[in-house]
């Protein structure tokens, strides 16, 4: 179905993309909401924890070599079984792939464009996903290793130019809230960030094997939560704990308080074009798992005829996606943590030690 | 919704029908061209709703109402869980 093949290195750079995502904008302010002034141990303390599922997903794909996510559920549990939590992942990826549509576009609407509608930019961006995978997986890949640099180099220029304004008193009090908040926070930073990576096991089939695959992609992984967790910190560290909470996007804000000598200012379209970079290239790789998986589903040769009925589906989806900000950001957080939890962990987790006589009577 | 955003839905998957689903028949891709039906279906009423801007069907509701019992034990270990 997919003839193209990546290479590590590409491998390695869309899933540093997908664990930065739209995080980049929207944790530091769902991290400090939880827990305050500490939010930032809590990124750095879930990192081995994040390296972990990533590392359970290289497992999954080497104990079923050349499978996606879709086809290893299905050899796993058999016909009717695997049919049902297919659907429940396809499910996880269309509401995913909308949701990172709808966040983009709230953005775009109200902080760029605030005369234009909430659809146009919803057509636009679904046009550029559906183009996206239309072109295929090397193309994207390829696109990736091209803008990567980009966003590194924004986001080094903006944590640069940050620095005079580092006031490290603002991490005081450290453990005021004591160890629940944290514990809490720590559970956000395994579902939001690296349990949504679980998307990567429909990419990782098709990279090229090579035997440092699976240290490649949980160091990117890692990296990729770093550079959040300093988003984050940078946050805590300029603005305070109760502003970081309290704007929605907070680095956007951050990286307008940029003023050196009065003459280097306003440079948060750097913030946006880096987070417009991983934000596309993780809703690109979800379309992608969305119309890639739907064809698995149907047992289809090709998802390419697919992709404009998909386009519909995820265009009403985006705009039916939730009532406001508020709710999908604010109200509906502890769901979803535990949703992207159940998808990104446990059934992975169990997928991997489904005990293999089990696997030969299922697909015998 | 009114009658433009009827049309202009119909119109969109008519336009979608008419380009993929003649080389589908023709390559005789049966279960491709059912399932294309299938999504652009789907795709057609979702869109209207999308034009329309209904804001009763989020897929939310479904997952919240699914996760609650669950997110109500958690809520009573974590004092911040919320929800």
């Amino acid at each position: 179905m997919e003839r193209g093949r990546i290479s590590t290195r590409q491998a390695a750079v869309l899933i540093f993309l997908v664990v930065v995502g739209e995080s980049i904008l929207l944790y530091p302010t769902v991290l400090a909401n939880i827990a305050k002034q500490d939010a930032w141990i809590a990124a750095f303390l879930g990192l081995p924890f994040g390296m972990g599922q990533i590392w359970i997903y290289y497992r999954l794909l080497l104990k079923h070599p050349g499978k996606t996510l879709l086809e290893i559920i299905e050899a796993t549990l058999g016909k009717w079984g695997g049919t049902l939590l297919s659907v429940w992942y396809l499910f996880f990826f269309y509401v995913t792939t909308s949701a990172l549509i709808r966040e983009t576009g709230d953005f775009l609407a109200t902080q760029y464009f605030t005369n234009t509608p909430l659809r146009a930019i919803h057509m636009l961006l679904i046009a550029l996903l559906l183009w996206g995978i239309y072109c295929g997986l090397e193309v994207i890949a390829r696109t990736a290793e091209i803008l990567f640099p980009l966003l590194l180099l924004s986001t080094l220029i903006i944590w640069l130019c940050l620095l005079p304004q580092v006031k490290a008193e603002n991490l005081l009090p450290v453990f005021e809230g004591g160890s629940l908040p944290l514990i809490h926070a720590i559970m956000v930073v395994v579902s939001y960030p690296f349990g949504q990576a679980v998307v990567i096991s429909m990419i990782l089939p098709f990279v090229n094997r090579q035997p440092h695959l699976g240290r490649d992609i949980i160091l990117s992984a890692a990296m990729g939560g770093a550079l959040i967790g300093m988003m984050l910190l940078f946050s805590l560290l300029v603005l305070g704990s109760f502003n970081t909470e309290s704007t929605i996007y907070t680095s956007y804000v951050l990286a307008q308080k940029i003023n050196i000598g009065n003459f280097l200012q306003r440079i948060e379209a750097m913030l946006t074009g880096a987070w417009l970079i991983s934000s596309f290239f993780k809703s690109v790789l979800y379309s992608y798992a969305t119309a890639l998986g739907t064809a698995q589903l149907f047992k289809l040769k090709e998802f390419r005829p697919l992709i404009f009925p998909i386009g519909m589906i995820l265009f009403g989806l985006s705009v039916l996606f939730a009532p406001s900000i508020q709710y999908y950001l604010f109200t509906f957080d502890p769901y979803w943590t535990l949703w992207d939890l159940t998808n990104g962990l446990v059934l992975p987790t169990l997928l991997l030690l489904w005990p293999a006589r089990l696997i030969n009577r299922a697909s015998g | 919704m009114n009658t433009m955003q009827v049309l202009s839905s119909l119109l969109t998957s008519v336009v979608i029908a008419m380009i993929h689903l003649p080389s589908l028949v023709r390559k005789k891709l049966r279960k491709e061209a059912a399932v294309f039906v299938l999504l652009l279906a789907v795709g057609t009423w979702l869109f209207l709703e999308g034009l329309a801007l209904a804001d009763n069907l989020s897929p939310l509701y479904l997952i919240k109402w699914l996760y609650e019992p669950i997110s109500q034990w958690v809520g009573r270990l974590l004092p911040t869980w919320g929800g």
